[in-house]
């Protein structure tokens, strides 16, 4: 009856065990499907393991099978143990000597009722770290997914020895479903979080804007370059809130597209002005795609944006000049054939007027203008593919303002003339002289006067004027033509630049004429400056060009005598300037001059090829005045050459050296045109002509 | 037949002028639009033949105006263009313009002639 009694009891208390352990892995169950921190349900799991099994400890692992040789195990949770044991088992490899090790390797479930007993760990610092924490008995149990595949282990242990039940193993076996579960959800997890971090930061990285929305339109989050592009704070921009920087005028075209492509589900690209954070509008793509889960369910937008301003901006100007080159072209062919008709009809003239010397001469003077007219335009073209290979070069002489001057004007006469524009000129009395390159200096003159005649219209009135003053020369070319607009004033020295284009009061031309008077005058060291009043009231012209350096060399004594013969002759002299203003001055004169800048380079070219007369500066480095002059006096093929001096020394003690030393002449510098004539007029006893001061020769060396 | 010349290049109006006359034409020339539209009232050309690209007024409204002040006289337009220019074509404007006949320069003499005889021809008849 007791025992009778007693069996009942057993039994009772057996079937009130196992209602308990059926309740907790109930809970266990539900708390998976409803508690999200995973932490929670692994200490859950935890105090399930123990309860059923009734043991002291339990822990839990997760297996990462790419680690190490057959992968490894990590700890995610535990119960019971120290912080020093749980550090020691963070990570089990696959040949670990302990249960979990063994589990790893056959994927079946290890015990080990008494450790000590346990041929398996003999020896080991894993059996060692067990009796250290009090662990006498141990079981592991592989956790498989319900692919079947290998997710972890979970092990309960006891501090004496224990065979644990069948029942209790089958009851574990349930919970072990359970966290396989877990884990499998905690992995897809983790990888979603990996996915999206990695997705962040290169969102994060590329200098787009990355937006992304909701399946309700609610933008959910923006990248840093959209942050930084609109200087807003992401809690601005979420839900609606970006729709502010949408410039007014295109938000509702904006709005739309993304709201009708949105229900469509469609992708979309707009453009649209977005506020920068310095409240500049620049102008964007917007392309937008919808998302789809892996279940094809749509999850909202992800979209990307580019600032377009600059890139308009420079197919702005591509356009603007792909324009003006089809309009260049257009005038091209224009120009080009305008002339020939002319040249055309004169030779048809030619042909049947053969004893009609009026009409030949007439016909004549057209081809003649025609041609060079035509002439005229291809030089300009090739001056123009020149200048663009950069391979312009100047050949700079002394030259006059009123031959430049008067040599454009000759050049645009036709043009001026037939428009019946009055033309006034406006030198300064002087004679002003240019450094500069004749040729090149007249055509600029001249296209600024064919600019001057094209647009005005015809009895107009054309100005030119000069001034010298501050070392620079101003020549102006104004009129009282169709004007500029202020807005056109910059861009008219470019190539291809013309007034009126786009309008159709074109006149002619091809709109390089300014493109390359700006390019000559800068070659000049000069600069071009256009003014206007604007539209209808004239316009203004001014080149300035630096005035050369001449020291004590006034322009009308510069001027070219015809009567003198053409002297070679040899300037030496340090100071580069000086040496050069002489020679320029002496090449004006009609002379041959060879200059040297040191007395060694100077005496070496006299021995060379002995000029008819030497001008010696000398204080000269290396080789002074008075040693080129006594080396030269050795040589018999100067016994007739004069040689003169050129110094700032003037006392009568300083000439006497110079004589003594074998010089003719000791001239003063800054050297003084009148002086140089003098200095030159010795070579003429040496042509055995009667007039000229030269001494006898006799005398001249007598000083030796 | 009188005819009118208008060209902004001195010798191309010298050189149409002679050719002309030596046609039997009788020829007067004007270096644009403007003056020829004031010589017209004076001359009663029966023909004009005139540039397209002048400056002020440029040929296109010289045979818009000539069409609509003397609607008689026939038209020759010339013109040296023809490519795209300003996004028109010079040739096709001058046709829309309502020239009988365009020449593009240069031209022979005898394209010269046919054109007249071309734009002539019924008004000579009548």
């Amino acid at each position: 009856m007791n025992s009778e009694r007693e069996r009942d009891k057993q039994a009772e208390a057996a079937l009130q065990a196992e209602l308990a352990d059926a309740k907790l892995l109930q809970e266990v169950s539900t708390e998976l499907v409803h508690e999200d921190r995973v932490e929670t349900l692994y200490d859950k799991i935890m105090e399930a393991a123990v309860r059923i099994m009734r043991s002291d400890f339990a822990s839990m692992q997760m297996l990462y099978p790419e680690r190490g040789a057959g992968g490894e195990l990590r700890l995610l949770a535990f119960r019971g143990f120290s912080p020093q044991a749980a550090l020691f088992w963070e990570w089990v490899r696959a040949d670990s000597e302990s249960t979990c090790g063994a589990a790893l390797r056959t994927g079946s479930r290890v015990i080990a009722a008494d450790v000590e007993k346990c041929d398996l760990m003999a020896g080991t610092e894993d059996l060692a770290t067990y009796l250290q924490t009090g662990i006498r008995a141990v079981q592991t149990t592989p956790l498989h997914s319900r692919g079947g595949g290998l997710v972890g282990m979970i092990s309960t242990h006891w501090r004496q020895p224990h065979q644990p039940s069948e029942r209790d193993l089958r009851l574990l076996d349930i919970l072990a479903r359970q966290a396989a579960d877990l884990i499998e959800r905690n992995k897809a997890e983790q990888a979603l979080r990996e996915s999206e971090d990695r997705f962040r930061r290169l969102a994060d990285a590329v200098p787009t804007m990355i937006w992304v929305s909701d399946a309700t339109k609610a933008c959910t989050w923006f990248n840093k370059g959209w942050l930084d592009f609109t200087g807003r704070p992401m809690h601005e921009l979420l839900g609606d809130g970006w729709a502010r920087d949408v410039h007014p005028e295109d938000l509702d075209r904006c709005l739309s597209v993304y709201r009708a492509r949105f229900d469509a589900r469609e992708p979309f690209s707009m453009e649209y002005r977005l506020k920068r954070h310095d409240g500049q509008y620049r102008w964007v793509v917007d392309d937008g795609i919808p998302r789809f889960d892996e279940g094809g369910v749509f999850t909202g937008y992800l979209g990307s944006c580019i600032d377009l301003t600059e890139r308009r901006q420079a197919e702005e100007r591509l356009r603007e000049a792909d324009r003006r080159k089809d309009e260049f072209l257009a005038m091209l062919s224009h120009e080009l054939r305008s002339p020939l008709a002319p040249i055309r009809n004169a030779l048809s003239l030619l042909d049947e007027a053969d004893d009609e010397p009026l009409v030949r001469a007439q016909a004549r003077g057209i081809l003649d203008r025609q041609v060079r007219q035509l002439t005229r335009l291809v030089d300009d073209l090739l001056d123009i593919a020149r200048i663009s290979r950069g391979s312009i070069s100047l050949r700079r002489e002394i030259v006059r303002l009123d031959e430049i001057v008067a040599g454009a004007i000759e050049t645009s006469r036709p043009l001026i003339e037939d428009a019946s524009h009055q033309l006034y000129v406006d030198l300064p009395q002087e004679p002003i002289w240019l450094f500069a390159d004749r040729a090149r200096l007249t055509q600029v003159i001249s296209n600024l006067l064919n600019n001057a005649a094209r647009y005005t219209p015809s009895g107009g009135r054309i100005d030119v004027t000069a001034r010298a003053a501050g070392g620079e020369l101003a020549i102006a070319v104004r009129d009282d033509g169709i004007g500029i607009e202020a807005g056109l004033l910059t861009g008219i020295f470019d190539m291809f630049f013309q007034a009126g284009s786009g309008s159709r009061q074109a006149t002619g031309g091809l709109g390089i004429g300014l493109a390359l008077a700006r390019q000559l005058v800068e070659l000049h060291g000069g600069s071009i400056e256009a003014r206007s009043e604007g539209a209808g009231r004239g316009s203004e012209f001014t080149v300035r060009v630096p005035l050369p350096i001449a020291p004590a060399l006034s322009c009308e004594e510069a001027q070219p005598c015809a009567a003198e013969r053409a002297r070679r002759v040899l300037v030496a002299d340090d100071n580069v300037d000086a040496a050069e203003s002489l020679g320029l001055l002496l090449r004006r004169m009609g002379h041959a001059v060879q200059l040297s800048y040191d007395g060694v380079a100077a005496l070496e070219a006299a021995l060379r090829e002995p000029p008819e007369i030497v001008l010696l500066d000398i204080d000269m480095p290396n080789l002074d005045g008075f040693a080129v002059a006594a080396r030269l006096r050795e040589d018999r093929r100067f016994d007739r050459v004069p040689i003169v001096a050129l110094t700032g020394m003037g006392q009568e003690v300083d000439r006497k050296r110079t004589r003594q030393a074998g010089f003719d002449e000791h001239v003063l510098k800054p050297v003084d045109s009148s002086a140089l004539r003098r200095a030159l007029e010795l070579i003429r006893g040496n042509d055995g002509l009667p007039a000229g001061p030269a001494r006898p020769l006799a005398e001249r060396t007598a000083g030796l | 037949m009188k005819l009118l010349v208008v060209d902004d290049n001195a010798d191309t109006r010298q050189s149409m002028k002679l050719l002309l006359e030596r046609a039997g034409y009788e020829v007067e020339v004007a270096p644009n639009g403007a003056r020829a539209l004031e010589m017209q009232r004076a001359v009663s050309a029966q023909i004009l033949i005139t540039d397209i690209f002048m400056p002020e007024v440029d040929g296109l409204e010289t045979i818009s105006r000539f069409k609509r002040e003397f609607p008689a006289v026939r038209i020759i337009a010339m013109t040296g263009g023809g490519l795209n220019f300003n996004r028109e074509n010079y040739l096709l404007s001058a046709d829309v313009a309502g020239a009988d006949a365009v020449l593009r320069k240069p031209f022979e003499k005898s394209t010269l002639m046919q054109a007249l005889q071309k734009v002539s021809g019924p008004a000579i008849g009548a």
